[in-house]
């Protein structure tokens, strides 16, 4: 009868987990960045925070968007003719698409020619999404590499990745997670087990300054951080170098005695901030509000590390 | 790192114009002259001894390893034999053509025009090639259905047995030669082999001589030194066996140089240079006659004569084959014979030589097996990083397996190496050669008409019927195979009636010194003397083929959007009416190499039906032929004449090349492309061509080189045959179009081999920009 049970609980925890669905942005293969050996990185779509520099303005709300690019256009009229719900017209030869008729199936993006219109984001199932990524495994195993889950913010979607992390865990997969680590700590602690490595960000000390760039306060974040570097687990702190909004001399020994006191030879990397997002801000008709920011210099670069490096942690560029 | 005498010789060389000479062809007309109505090995054996005895001889300033083909570097000789009607027709005009053009002054061109071309119409290997072929098969040429070669060049592919020549020496040679002859004692192509023997030893004696000469009136101590050493060597080898790494160098490249002096042939590879030399270099370095640093400098100035030859090409053949550059594969690592791992000091010299000289030729290749060292695998792909093309990759173990299913013995198999562009073969025991290519997509253009030509409306293949009966894609399937067999039947004839014409009027007496089989048979390489025959045929368009059948699949039978006959009509009109349909079909249609098995079935269909089809073939000796997928730069000209095709491309674009993707298709990366292209049946091939280019930052640091090193493993790991990789930006490539005088060291990789962007033609520059970049 117990036995019954359990495996009617397990059949019934299985059933969930193919009915678990996922919300991502993109799969990139051959990632060769974050982590060891060749990976494969999942983008989930959504994010608590909205950081100014962010790269991927796609990955900020949690729901597809559909986007269109006027100059791509045939104005051929299948998305007209294609759409179920009579969202879509043509004026001046351009599509206008009517945001409370339509409810994002994609029949329109499917079928326009010139790659104009194109959803930002799509829904997977747990076996879908493993099934996609699994055809890398040759390079996973041949180079020590493996998944890594990145947004948005992973976590945000917990029980699909905690699920996902698990399937990945039962075979042999090496999995990382990178996290802005706003999230509660029990999720945290949830993933620890089943996740091989975890990259997480530390931007500004500031909590009053973090708000105005990033729309959120950072004391979770910092309590997450604690935790998480005093637990032993494989971390790597990054940290985006924007200059003129973290790179101060008083926010960088913040951050340096910070990640000292919760672990001493932290591993920390510096990211310096880059404009290669900017097109996709053009793309979904958003606003980018760093326009008279540029990358820093590898001198700024080196006079942060040297700031960093007075600490007693391991700095990567 | 570089010496002051190799940055000369690489100045010299870099700064000549390529320029053709005339003494060649002078000497081989009198030498045909004074041997009419004899044997045709008799005529050969004269005219060589001809070259060899009164050619020029040129030891050039600072040079370690002599023995040129012409008075400056980059230059030809002419062949007229084997076909001087080109000559005639182009000569005025050498200088200007848009591909690989040569300077040839005024008296050059007067002997020429004066004491060589009239004498040859009627007599030429070309002339016999068009009795014994069908019209048709020459036609089909302009229709772009072929590209033939051997019309004006010699069949080649060669890979003589160096390591015999280097061991016996011309002396144990001739003993072989001569117990032939007791055997058979008036077998007259067995005594021109001898003739040829003294011939090369003769013209070895003169390259002694002239160093002693040099030697007597140089002033600078140290030069005169080594001249006289020159000397000393020349006297030795070839004819005798080489005793030190100095002497099987020179032995090496006197008996090179001597097989470019017999023919114009294609691709006269080293082959697996590494593993002959290396016991040489072995005994000098432990008898302390030679340091590493010397042994170097010597590869190095090796290096600058292989760069040194060429061969000017008739005008259609340069556009198909659009390089100054000559196919010298010099294959390193793999396997030896006991099937332990080859890589050995001679074989990481080598990578240092092309790091160190950057140069178009030989053309290196990395043979590496799972029993290769991971050193030679990533010290491969920091050569990679530089970003001259070089080395192109291949896969020892899949290798073997190949040439094992083309008859090769297991031991044979792991001594065989690579040849022109990706093409397997024995080393010193194989005729292997393809005649040219076979336009796939233009294949699949009849099916989809017909039988007929879209661009010309001639009926080529049999009717396989309509686009209205080819309701399912197994109909078209059977229809395209019998387009494929159709063609293939054509090719074939051609394919053997100019190895008739070969066999009949052009022996290549020095090949078949080295080439075992020849002298036990007492029978030319080009009559089969060899011990191994493959005879290939080469398919070009597998991804603008996978891609066009992948689009009517999807949105024809799967989607059921559209009937085929409104892609056939469009493709008819070049898509001037549905302008919608051809953006449908390019972006909306499933892509090859994005690991995407909807589509990737095609092009596995294609090569499997391509390798079944040609098995149905054979040459004299009933060997079946073998499918070979490379193009050279034969997909720009078939693009021109090929239509609009089913993918979305327009009539007379370029097609893909080799097993790529079509250009800018692969848009999931190089995994998915090493993924898709896991998926063919590589062995069954007798080689598949991958080309890749990745930005220079994807390489930067050990980290990303050893994740690269990784990837290719991965591709070998899944049965790939070889990868060859551009490291080079966008922008450099469109910047060196604005100004090639910044630019003119700049190699890149074209297909089989790596050659100067600024010198390539515009469209072949173009086609190399499409292609997709692997970026972060």
């Amino acid at each position: 009868m117990f036995l019954q049970l359990t495996r009617l609980a397990g059949h019934k925890n299985q059933l969930q987990n193919t009915l678990l669905t996922g919300t991502i942005f993109d799969v990139k293969r051959y990632a060769i960045h974050d982590g060891s050996g060749i990976r494969t990185t999942i983008f989930f779509k959504g994010c608590p925070l909205a950081c100014l520099w962010c790269a991927n303005p796609e990955s900020q709300s949690y729901l597809p968007e559909l986007t269109y690019i006027s100059t791509e256009c045939l104005s051929c009229g299948m998305c007209r003719q294609t759409c179920p719900n009579e969202a879509i017209s043509l004026v001046d030869q351009k599509v206008i698409v009517a945001p409370e008729k339509c409810d994002l199936c994609g029949h329109c993006v499917e079928n326009c020619p010139g790659n104009a219109l194109q959803l930002m984001g799509r829904t997977v199932t747990l076996n879908g999404l493993f099934k996609e990524i699994e055809t890398d495994r040759p390079f996973w195993d041949r180079s020590g590499g493996g998944v890594t889950l990145s947004g948005g913010e992973p976590l945000a979607q917990f029980d699909f990745i905690l699920a996902f992390l698990n399937a990945c865990k039962k075979k042999y997969i090496s999995t990382a997670i990178e996290t802005c680590l706003y999230t509660t700590l029990d999720k945290i602690k949830a993933i620890l087990p089943v996740v091989d490595h975890v990259i997480c960000d530390l931007k500004i000390m500031d909590s009053g300054r973090h708000k105005i760039n990033t729309r959120v306060s950072n004391q979770m974040i910092k309590e997450n951080m604690k935790i998480l570097l005093v637990s032993g687990a494989d971390v790597l702190v990054r940290m985006p170098l924007i200059p003129g909004i973290n790179d101060d001399k008083k926010n960088l020994e913040a951050m340096g005695a910070f990640i000292e006191s919760c672990r001493k030879g932290a591993r920390v990397e510096l990211l310096p901030y880059h404009r290669l997002g900017e097109s996709k801000y053009r793309r979904m008709k958003k606003d980018y509000k760093l326009v008279h920011i540029s990358p820093p210099s590898k001198e700024k670069m080196e006079r942060a590390r040297k700031v960093l490096e007075t600490f007693d942690i391991h700095v990567l560029i | 790192m570089i010496s002051t005498r190799l940055t000369n010789l690489k100045n010299k060389l870099v700064d000549t114009q390529p320029r053709v000479y005339a003494e060649r062809a002078l000497l081989v007309t009198k030498a045909y002259q004074e041997t009419e109505g004899c044997e045709p090995c008799v005529r050969r054996a004269h005219a060589m001894e001809k070259i060899l005895l009164n050619c020029s001889v040129i030891i050039r300033e600072n040079e370690l390893v002599v023995g040129a083909k012409t008075p400056t570097p980059m230059g030809s000789p002419l062949y007229p034999e084997f076909n001087s009607q080109w000559i005639e027709k182009e000569i005025d005009t050498l200088a200007q053509r848009k591909e690989t053009s040569f300077l040839i002054d005024e008296e050059n061109k007067k002997l020429v025009k004066e004491k060589v071309l009239p004498y040859w119409p009627g007599r030429t290997v070309y002339d016999r090639i068009l009795e014994n072929v069908p019209h048709e098969s020459l036609e089909a040429v302009d229709e772009g259905l072929f590209f033939h070669y051997y019309l004006n060049r010699s069949i080649g592919h060669i890979t003589v047995d160096y390591g015999r020549i280097l061991n016996q020496g011309l002396t144990g040679i001739q003993t072989q030669v001569e117990a032939a002859l007791e055997k058979n004692p008036k077998n007259i192509y067995l005594q021109s082999l001898l003739k040829i023997i003294s011939a090369i030893s003769g013209f070895a004696r003169r390259y002694a001589d002239e160093a002693e000469k040099q030697a007597e009136s140089c002033l600078n101590e140290t030069r005169r030194q080594e001249l006289l050493e020159i000397a000393r060597i020349c006297s030795m080898v070839p004819l005798h066996p080489a005793t030190s790494f100095r002497e099987a160098i020179q032995s090496f490249w006197f008996f090179h140089l001597v097989l470019n002096l017999e023919s114009n042939s294609y691709a006269i590879s080293p082959g697996r240079f590494d593993q002959y030399i290396n016991p040489y270099y072995q005994k000098d370095l432990d008898q302390g006659i030679i340091s590493q640093e010397a042994a170097q400098e010597v590869i190095n100035c090796l290096w600058i004569k292989f760069a040194e030859l060429t061969v000017v090409k008739e005008g259609e053949t340069a556009k198909a084959s659009n390089t100054y550059t000559d196919f010298q594969n010099l294959n390193i690592g793999g396997l030896k014979k006991d099937g332990t791992d080859g890589v050995n000091d001679i074989s990481y010299m080598c990578i240092e030589a092309q790091k160190e000289l950057c140069l178009p030729q030989p053309q290196l290749s990395c043979l590496i097996s799972t029993r290769s060292p991971r050193e030679f695998l990533v010290k491969s792909c920091e050569l990679t990083r530089k970003g001259t093309g070089m080395p192109a990759v291949f896969n020892a173990d899949e290798l073997i397996l190949a040439l094992m299913d083309k008859g090769k013995s297991l031991e044979d198999a792991r001594c065989g190496g690579i040849n022109g562009c990706v093409e397997i073969t024995g080393q010193g025991n194989d005729n292997m050669a393809s005649s040219g290519y076979v336009n796939l997509a233009k294949c699949l253009e009849l099916t989809l008409n017909n039988g007929k030509s879209m661009t010309t409306g001639r009926q080529w293949g049999p009717e396989t019927g309509t686009a209205e009966v080819l309701d399912s894609m197994e109909k078209i399937w059977t229809a395209f195979e019998t387009q494929i067999r159709h063609q293939a039947t054509l090719k074939h004839q051609y394919d053997q009636g100019a190895r008739a014409a070969f066999a009949a009027v052009c022996p290549v007496l020095c090949t078949s010194l080295a080439i075992s089989g020849c002298i036990e048979s007492a029978r030319d390489f080009h009559e089969g003397g060899a011990r191994y025959n493959l005879p290939m045929m080469c398919g070009v368009g597998t991804g603008t083929v996978a891609d066009s059948l992948g689009a009517i699949d999807w949105f024809v039978f799967k989607k059921k959007m559209m009937p085929l006959n409104r892609i056939t009509q469009a493709m008819q009109t070049n898509y001037a009416t549905d302008d919608t349909l051809r953006h449908m079909l390019l972006k909306k249609g499933p892509k090859f190499g994005n690991d995407n098995d909807e589509v990737d079935i095609q092009a596995v269909k294609l090569i499997k039906t391509f390798v079944k089809v040609l098995k149905d073939f054979s040459n004299d000796q009933n060997n079946p032929y073998a499918a070979n997928m490379i193009p050279t730069t034969a997909h720009l000209p078939f693009g021109e004449l090929t239509a609009a095709s089913a993918d979305g491309r327009l009539a007379a674009a370029p097609l893909s090349e080799g097993i790529s993707p079509v250009q800018g298709m692969d848009l999931s990366g190089p995994t998915a492309v090493v993924k898709t292209m896991g998926k063919i049946d590589h062995g069954a091939t007798a080689g598949t061509l991958l080309n890749m280019k990745f930005t220079p930052k994807t390489l930067e640091g050990a980290d990303r080189l050893n994740k690269f090193a990784d990837l290719i493993r991965v591709y070998f790991d899944m049965g790939g045959h070889h990868m060859q990789f551009n490291v080079v930006d966008r922008e450099t490539l469109l910047k060196a179009q604005k100004t090639p005088e910044e630019f003119r060291s700049l190699l890149i990789r074209v297909a089989g081999y790596s050659d100067y962007f600024v010198m390539l033609s515009k469209d072949v520059q173009d086609e190399v920009i499409s292609r997709m970049d692997h970026a972060m």
